[in-house]
């Protein structure tokens, strides 16, 4: 496909940031095939690169690298500069001069002091977009505190309403502030892009852990502040109201999720595929409110009647009855094989240069005319230097020598 | 660059008009964000049979009911929008719906894949009348394979993508996570994807489809542990074991007030002796089982322990006070959602801004996730009553006069 119909061909970004956050927003707009520069210190490059533990993982490739590095950066060229130094801030402008956005995730105040803040920038190019990610949000007391993505799960309220309800709160493992973070702010960027267009005005876009983190539990965090609640639950599948919204496990050890919201309509074709007639005029269970009423005893027995056949099994019967919404509960070993994942090409296998052939998560939106595409695995740091200063600025080779022996840039 | 010339309330998408078929929270919440942002987002319900949050009252478990009966879930999934109710179960409301998608810039939906074709307001019958229409559909498994048609809801997201497997402790079951994550995760990314479409269209010149799913959206906010997992060829990224973390310095505890903290101090190589420092542990710095990352590690279930009993000795406020005479160390609370309202930073960025709804008054609302400092998102009213702007859209957006409006009321297209 041509460069020209990717739905960001021509748009450049300048990203300095580091670990999730910032990297996971500059890979989406590098998805939809923006040229994303990102930029590193020659001597203290991303921490991903380097990451030996995170999540109580271990986080090194076979040969010692980061893998959150290799995650989080594919579709991006690496500069490496050293932005300590006058020439790297002279070169940064440079850059930012012939660029649409510029994206970071230091802590608020760290490229003011640098002289690459916004201020400084939109001085040498009034429509440029500045994306800024942070923990606490740009206003308030905290807005300099360092943070990482489980201040977002703890400040926002999701390490409670992660887990079971006896659970002391918990840690989901899976970065999900500054992956919503990312994503979040990737859409922040693409509306101050249409605002440059239909405005003529470039802006600051911001995005916090904490912002983030909440809009993603909008459901309960929304509701619990609409109805005046200190807290909206976590799911106790014992007392499930409706034990058709409920998960239960099969005699192969493996889970089933019914997700059957429309209960009064569907309840007689649950006990029909279940193969349960004698429960569906049960006078405990026959209307919502009775259900609801006599929960515990239900999901006890759905419990044992789950219990007696395999997954598979229960998947046939429940078919039977197109309505019924359900699904079994996948580990990420599953993913692989899932045919909703592989028809859909949510999963792409990528040739690395280094490892080979490895599955990559693909772009999560899928634009039918200007489809994204994974195009580069991870850089290496300061693999593009060169390419950058000479075809993008116009160094002359020797130019680019004189800053590397200067060890302005690698 | 001067902004002088933009009205103090300007949207983004002033001028952009969205038309929304679609119900609970994915199409929703979606239709919510491009509000926000100042589209006017038209939704299509019909009269009959709106959409089913309107009348939801128990879901995730809990009693969805505000006070006077109506369900919270609608309040909270539609705002910054209006409400057209339209029977598209009749000739003259797919007509309509389809003189609506002329004038409109995006198209939204969530129904069932398949169930606007058959009602002959696809996407195909939509680029007839308008080519350059943004369509942009969520379903629940994807518009390719056998699954197509399946019907969905949040947590088949959550049970496929292998969430429900990261919810919890390790030896725990599978747990959905009641804030409908998958929902809410799939709409911004929609909004994501609308807006990348939009883009592509003024650049192009070209409508698309933009499609989203359940699964893929769900995907996505794992990437870092699924990504992980993958490159790593592990056939899972476990659950956090809190008793077992190999950094015993990113990890949480319960204080002697029982409000839990949580230490995310990555860097652990340069703040160990910080974090010793500022919790009066200066003998640790050089012990031999916690000096290193590696022995650390190593003797993680020790140093646990040992941290459990020294936060179970002092309340939260003793420890933040400690901890914050090194700014270099990552820490918070653990927060409920009822510590929000009084939370300093949420109440200096404005993440929870009230808005007086005409029904309840002053309520708190979650604000627009993402700041701009020109054209800044905001909510521009609050869920509508059914069919409240009927009369109003047709006549703007239609040029329809009072009389027409009155037929169509009189045949039961419109409500």
């Amino acid at each position: 496909m041509s460069e020209g119909m990717q739905p960001l061909g021509g748009i450049r970004v300048i990203e300095c940031s580091t670990w999730g956050f910032g990297p996971l927003a500059g890979l989406m707009l590098g998805d939809l095939g923006a040229d994303v520069i990102k930029i590193e210190s020659p001597t203290r490059p991303d921490g991903a690169r380097t990451l030996v533990w995170g999540g109580g993982m271990d986080q090194r490739m076979p040969d010692g690298r980061g893998v959150t590095y290799e995650t989080m950066n594919r579709n991006k060229r690496s500069l490496a500069l050293d932005l300590k130094s006058p020439e790297g801030v002279r070169i940064i402008k440079e850059l930012v001069r012939g660029a649409d956005i510029f994206l970071e995730n230091y802590r608020p105040g760290v490229m003011d002091r640098l002289g690459v803040g916004y201020e400084a920038l939109r001085q040498v190019n009034p429509r440029v977009i500045y994306a800024a990610a942070c923990g606490y949000g740009f206003k308030g007391e905290e807005t300099e505190r360092p943070a990482f993505d489980p201040v977002g799960a703890a400040r926002s309220g999701l390490m409670w309403a992660a887990g079971t309800p006896d659970d002391p709160p918990v840690w989901i493992n899976r970065a999900l502030a500054d992956m919503s973070g990312g994503a979040t702010l990737a859409y922040g960027i693409l509306a101050a892009l249409a605002a440059r267009e239909r405005h003529g005005v470039g802006q600051r876009v911001e995005v916090s852990h904490i912002m983030a983190t909440l809009w993603l539990q909008h459901w309960g965090v929304g509701n619990a502040l609409a109805k005046g609640m200190d807290e909206w639950p976590r799911f106790d599948r014992r007392k499930a109201p409706n034990p058709m919204f409920n998960w239960y496990r099969c005699a192969d050890d493996e889970w089933i999720m019914l997700s059957i919201a429309d209960d009064e309509r569907d309840w007689p074709k649950f006990c029909e595929a279940m193969g349960l007639q004698h429960l569906r005029d049960d006078t405990r269970f026959r209307s919502r409110e009775l259900r609801a009423q006599h929960c515990e005893e239900a999901v006890r027995i759905l419990d044992e009647v789950f219990a007696t056949q395999p997954r598979a099994a229960w998947e046939g019967q429940l078919r039977t009855q197109p309505d019924l919404i359900f699904d079994r509960v996948q580990h990420v070993g599953d993913l692989l094989d899932d045919p909703a994942v592989r028809a859909n090409a949510y999963i792409v296998e990528v040739d690395h240069p280094r490892y080979g052939s490895l599955p990559f998560l693909n772009h999560p939106v899928t634009l039918t005319e200007t489809p994204a595409s994974i195009r580069r695995v991870s850089p290496e740091l300061g693999e593009h230097t060169r390419e950058v200063l000479q075809e993008e600025l116009g160094y002359e080779p020797e130019q680019v020598a004189e800053l590397v022996a200067a060890g302005v840039v690698a | 660059m001067t902004t002088t010339d933009l009205p103090p309330t300007a949207g983004i998408l002033e001028g952009i008009k969205v038309v929304e078929c679609s119900t609970w929270g994915f199409g929703p919440l979606c239709g919510v964000m491009l509000g926000d942002l100042g589209a006017d987002v038209v939704k299509i319900e019909s009269p009959i049979a709106p959409d089913g949050a309107r009348a939801m009252i128990f879901a995730g478990g809990m009693d969805l009911r505000l006070p006077d009966g109506q369900a919270t879930t609608f309040e909270t999934m539609n705002r910054s929008k209006r409400s057209l109710a339209v029977d598209l179960k009749k000739a003259q409301g797919v007509a309509l719906v389809k003189d609506l998608a002329k004038e409109a810039d995006i198209f939204l939906e969530n129904f069932r894949p398949g169930v606007l074709d058959r009602l002959g307001v696809g996407y195909e019958a939509l680029r007839q009348v308008n080519p350059r229409i943004i369509y942009a559909a969520a379903c629940g498994y994807g518009f390719k394979g056998e699954e197509v048609e399946r019907p969905a809801y949040d947590p088949v997201g959550q049970a496929r993508s292998g969430l429900m497997w990261s919810n919890g402790r390790p030896g725990d079951p599978p747990q959905w996570n009641n804030r409908a994550l998958a929902d809410m995760a799939g709409a911004s990314l929609l909004a994501y994807g609308v807006l990348g479409a939009l883009w592509a269209r003024e650049r192009q010149g070209i409508g698309q489809r933009v499609e989203i799913s359940h699964i893929q959206a769900t995907l996505w906010i794992q990437h870092w542990g699924i990504g992980n997992a993958f490159l790593k060829g592990m056939d899972e990224w476990p659950r956090f074991d809190r008793d077992r973390a190999a950094s015993p310095i990113a990890n949480w505890y319960r204080c002697a007030d029982d409000r839990w903290i949580m230490l995310s101090i990555t860097d652990a190589e340069r703040d160990w002796p910080k974090f010793c420092e500022a919790m009066g542990l200066q003998s640790l710095v050089d012990d031999e089982r916690f000096c290193s990352i590696e022995a650390r590690a190593k003797n993680s279930r020790a140093l646990i322990a040992l941290l459990d009993e020294l936060f179970a000795s002092e309340p939260f406020v003793e420890w933040e006070r400690r901890l914050k005479t090194q700014p270099d160390l990552i820490f918070d609370r653990v927060q409920k959602v009822g510590d929000l309202l009084t939370d300093p930073a949420v109440q200096a960025n404005e993440y929870v801004v009230e808005v007086d709804h005409p029904r309840y008054g002053p309520q708190p609302y979650l604000n627009h996730p993402v700041t701009f400092t020109e054209t800044p998102g905001r909510i521009r009213g609050v869920a509508p009553e059914l069919g409240q702007h009927s009369a109003e859209v047709l006549t703007q957006w239609l040029g329809y006069d009072d009389e027409q409006i009155a037929e169509l009321v009189i045949a039961g297209v419109v409500g």
